[in-house]
């Protein structure tokens, strides 16, 4: 049984990195279990096989899927950027 | 009896005396803790209420308003868009109205965080992007005035921060200094040297201030010799998850300065009360001394 999940990564504390599964909810993994090089805001594909006694985890940094949310991140912020009319503001 | 007296200025309604409350609600309980922090001014026939953080739980938070006996929210700022200030929000911006939505303009790639920029977008809710300098949003009820100067993040925050560490987002807070009068707080979010350091050289006279909330839940990296004299508070809140935070370094750097602090998490919501003629207080849920929960002297923590 394959199953695939999707982890971004939120931020590393110390020994714990936060990544956000799936686009739910937050979980800390151990940081020696990612790959080396994987930083804050990295999309990851983790692909499950688990079998009777054991279970093969594999967590890949997806450079495309990265970029792609980069894209989406920069486009959501400049969409709420121009509703601003800028300067000071009274409530 | 103290105790007893502590709780019942906390639940205290917020009608009394013009009084501005700035309350570091704990949220300790939280699994990941973060920062909630709600101000609200009494002066007029309702209080009127701004939300800085919702803490990585909004549920806690949630409850926490109703029992202030808030109805709508003036303003929401989001400090920096990690999952234990923002991760709170959406269940915020679901029971309580929100008119105005402030934050630094920090892309992320996360998906929990493009939901809640689509939903600020959907719902029309007037939107704040304080990317550039030092923009002020002045909250006026009845007679009063409240000053919110919002200090930018540095412009390198407008991309996504790359960093192996991830520690550039909170680099890319947006502080908040809170007048009323003569009184003053700053608020730096999880701010940095980095980012406190580019505050120092920018807008050293914003960053003067009676009461601090410590950046970044207590973590040395936040809590410096050269920004306390900066900032000369003579109190200092410390929002912490009692888990990594406070750091001891900075319980030790407080101490020796003589500077009475107060941790959530030792002793629960923190409330400041600010009269009109500018005297101020500090009550706490309970009885509590502060305790550190790492004795690093530097750290990436959230």
């Amino acid at each position: 049984m394959k199953e695939t999940h999707r982890f971004i990564v939120d931020r590393h504390e110390e020994a714990l990195t936060v990544v956000e599964v799936d686009g739910t909810v937050f979980l800390d993994v151990p940081r020696w279990l990612l790959p080396g090089a994987t930083r804050a805001d990295d999309v990851l594909a983790v692909t499950v096989e688990a079998e009777a006694d054991r279970t093969v985890v594999t967590l890949e940094r997806d450079t495309a899927a990265t970029a792609r949310a980069q894209a989406d991140a920069a486009a959501a912020v400049q969409r709420l950027k121009r509703r601003d009319p800028g300067g000071d503001v009274r409530l | 009896m103290l105790t007893a007296l502590l709780c019942a200025s906390l639940l205290a309604p917020p009608g009394d005396s013009a009084v501005l409350l700035i309350r570091v609600l704990d949220v300790s309980d939280a699994r990941i803790g973060g920062d909630a922090i709600l101000i609200t001014d009494s002066a007029g026939a309702t209080g009127r209420h701004v939300l800085i953080d919702a803490s990585g739980h909004g549920a806690t938070v949630a409850a926490y308003l109703r029992r202030f006996g808030v109805d709508t929210l003036a303003a929401v700022i989001l400090s920096h868009p990690h999952a234990d200030h923002y991760g709170g929000l959406p269940v915020v911006l679901n029971r309580f109205p929100v008119r105005a939505f402030i934050y630094g303009g920090t892309p992320r790639t996360l998906r929990t965080y493009l939901a809640l920029l689509d939903e600020i977008a959907a719902r029309r809710i007037p939107v704040v992007t304080a990317d550039t300098g030092v923009r002020t949003v002045t909250l006026v009820t009845g007679a009063d005035t409240v000053e919110l100067q919002l200090l930018a993040p540095p412009p390198t925050c407008r991309q996504l921060p790359r960093n192996a560490s991830g520690d550039a987002i909170n680099d890319c807070s947006v502080g908040v200094r809170l007048t009323r009068g003569a009184f003053t707080m700053l608020l730096p979010g999880d701010a940095e040297q980095a980012e406190l350091g580019w505050w120092m050289m920018a807008h050293p006279a914003l960053l003067r201030a009676d009461v601090l909330k410590a950046g970044h839940h207590g973590s040395a990296n936040a809590t410096s010799a050269a920004l306390l004299d900066v900032v000369q508070p003579k109190a200092v809140a410390i929002s912490a998850n009692g888990r990594q935070h406070p750091f001891a370094a900075v319980l030790r750097l407080l101490a020796a300065r003589g500077i009475p602090t107060y941790c959530t998490a030792d002793a629960g919501t923190i409330t400041v009360r600010v009269l009109r003629n500018a005297t101020w207080t500090i009550t706490t849920e309970r009885a509590g001394t502060c305790h550190a929960r790492s004795q690093l002297g530097s750290g990436s923590n959230p």
